[in-house]
């Protein structure tokens, strides 16, 4: 069985990746200690982004996800820092929520439907697992099988 | 004792037990009781993914955990609009292709064939059977609330009767029982929670008189971390989101879908399933609160908002079909959890250790073994005098701080080592389980601030730890068929 080399396969990209979700939950993890909550809703942000990246990258390349996530973060980054500085009190209220819960309810809890979970379903076949990329996965194990 | 409910409940634990009947017809080999065969279709995988993933965590703990904590306690259900993806982004391929090229049953499984180390193998094994022990805890203690509910009884004999149904038919039919049964309940429950959602909101007068009136005694309540803070309510909303990637209970359905490119639709059923189930943890919590909160009612036990609303506001039938559906969900948990944790005893660890019972013996051990796990999770849930929710997060957060990091990241970054894995599961093993310990006996004083949310902190940590101590360890080969897994 052949494996082609490793820059093919974009492992760079993913080592700096991975660094870049390390150096996130570091951040996190002083934020958290040290109070500092808008900080905290970042890095977590940043290393939510960072993982689905690693996962669904493709030959060092994100090609119809890029956009999509970058939406995801930009979301996550926007609905979490809402929730801290909106108010929160129920003199007025947004769809039956004080601001600051329904910036919760209708960014962090509905959007991201559309802009993760939803691509995975309509890229799948052209991008997650081709045709191609089965058909050479399962032709390198029938040849396996065999000898 | 109201005679609808209790004919409906029984007709639908009758249902249930065929099913398991069923089930054992199916199962003769260790491969059908371990991993349902892997044969299993996109629709059941992913409704199973869902119920057993929400089960009675989210129908009995949630609603309780709104009501006593607040809307802070909604950053544990936002993550599931996404977190599903998150499982199938990172592993749903490369898990269902680990089990084309090797011989796969088990979380432990795809960690050794990952690492190639028996300790990394051996400390899964221990770190889902601790993962484990909460996740029953949590399953039979929801079991013995409803069942008390639905028959007048003790909650002590609710759980005796919930467990000795469960060990029926984990006992006779496995994996593919605790499937099965999880695919019923999961349509049931989808619609029940529907319909609840209306009524519960149309009894507090909607959601923006409920707000108001509670806001008007209670202000914090309604805050967007509620009574538990932002460090809290974050942490919940990232271990709940990326921690998905430790839990077996969601990723080891993975090696048993019957094709590898019908893992495509299957993320989006599961995540819009798991979202409308989430409705009632809003919606049920938020309305009991508002009758506390208005003084129509007293509710001492916040385990019992969901039982008492349906008892006091919804049609007896499907208050029946509720009760019977919730604590059937939680059976067919405890069935897959159950499942898990036996295949950790019986077969991880003797192959941790060098040994390799044969499929016949796994087998049948595997039987007894899921028997014991039975009493123990009962005496667990009478004795722990925990929230139902409480003892679900401790196992979702051990799953998480030990798993995610050498499963998620491990099959997708080739320069993750053996010592990281292992570094990364002992340390959430110990620190999860230290923490945690000392927080519920009090041996020291609170070790982390009280707006660090414990489970959250060892969890970054564990990330930590994992990329650190690979970067700093020796790479080592990884075998060609599971280096061709990690590049498909």
């Amino acid at each position: 069985m052949t494996i082609p080399s490793p820059d093919t396969y974009g492992e760079r990209e993913r080592h700096r990746l991975v660094l870049g979700l390390g150096l996130a939950c570091l951040a996190a993890l002083l934020a958290m200690f040290s109070n500092q909550m808008l900080v905290f809703a970042w890095s977590v942000s940043l290393a939510l982004t960072l993982s689905l990246a690693l996962g669904v990258m493709q030959q060092g390349k994100l090609g119809p996800f890029r956009w999509p996530l970058a939406a995801a973060l930009a979301v996550w980054l926007l609905a979490l820092t809402l929730m801290q500085v909106l108010p929160r009190g129920p003199e007025r209220l947004v769809l039956g929520f004080t601001p600051a819960v329904a910036a919760g309810v209708y960014l962090l809890w509905l959007l991201p439907l559309v802009l993760v979970t939803l691509p995975y379903a309509l890229h799948f076949d052209r991008f997650v697992l081709t045709p191609a990329a089965y058909e050479g996965f399962a032709a390198r194990q029938r040849h396996r099988d065999e000898s | 004792m109201n005679t609808t409910i209790v004919i409906t409940a029984a007709a639908y634990f009758a249902l249930m037990l065929a099913i398991g009947l069923w089930a054992a017809r199916r199962t003769h080999t260790s491969q059908d009781y371990f991993a349902a065969g892997k044969g299993v279709g996109m629709i059941a995988i992913a409704l199973a993914t869902m119920s057993s993933a929400m089960s009675g965590f989210l129908f009995v703990g949630g609603p309780g955990l709104q009501f006593r904590f607040g809307f802070g306690t909604l950053l544990l259900t936002f993550p599931v609009s996404f977190s599903f993806a998150m499982a199938w982004y990172l592993l749903a391929k490369r898990m269902k292709l680990l089990s084309m090229v090797r011989t796969m049953q088990t979380v432990p499984d795809a960690i050794y064939a990952r690492y190639e180390s028996n300790l990394a193998r051996a400390l899964a094994a221990v770190a889902i059977l601790l993962g484990v022990v909460g996740y029953l805890g949590t399953q039979t203690l929801a079991m013995g609330v409803v069942l008390g509910r639905i028959f007048d009884i003790s909650l002590t004999a609710g759980v005796v009767i919930g467990v000795s149904i469960v060990a029926i038919y984990a006992v006779a039919g496995g994996m593919i029982a605790g499937i099965y049964t999880d695919v019923v309940q999961g349509g049931i429950m989808i619609l029940a929670a529907l319909i609840i959602f209306v009524l519960a909101l149309s009894a507090g007068g909607g959601m923006g008189n409920m707000v108001s009136g509670i806001g008007a005694t209670n202000p914090d309540w309604i805050g967007p971390f509620g009574l538990v803070g932002p460090g809290v309510a974050i942490g919940w909303f990232l271990v709940f989101s990326l921690g998905i990637l430790g839990q077996p209970q969601v990723v080891h359905k993975f090696y048993m879908i019957n094709d590898v490119r019908r893992l495509r639709w299957g993320v989006l059923l599961a995540t819009l399933t798991g979202m409308i189930a989430c409705l009632i943890w809003l919606s049920v919590g938020t309305t009991m609160r508002y009758f506390v909160e208005t003084g129509s009612l007293e509710l001492p036990n916040p385990d019992e908002a969901a039982p008492l609303f349906m008892l006091t506001h919804a049609p007896a039938l499907l208050a029946g079909i509720f009760f019977a559906g919730v604590a059937a969900a939680s059976m067919s948990t405890a069935d897959s959890f159950l499942i898990i944790g036996a295949s950790a005893l019986v077969r991880d660890l003797p192959l941790a250790l060098g040994r390799q019972p044969s499929a016949t013996t796994q087998l049948r051990v595997g039987r007894y073994v899921t028997l014991l796990l039975c009493l123990a999770a009962g005496t667990l849930a009478v004795v722990s005098g925990q929230l139902v929710a409480i003892l679900g997060i401790f196992g979702w957060g051990i799953f998480a701080a030990a798993l995610a990091p050498a499963l998620g990241l491990g099959l997708n970054w080739t320069r993750a080592t053996p010592a990281g894995a292992v570094a990364s599961i002992g340390f959430g093993i110990v620190a999860t389980l230290a923490l945690e310990l000392n927080h519920q006996f009090g041996w020291l004083p609170d070790l982390l601030p009280g707006f660090v949310y414990r489970t959250a902190a060892v969890f970054v940590s564990s990330f930590i730890v994992f990329i650190g101590v690979s970067l700093l360890s020796p790479r080592r080969a990884i075998a060609p068929d599971v280096l061709a897994v990690m590049r498909a």
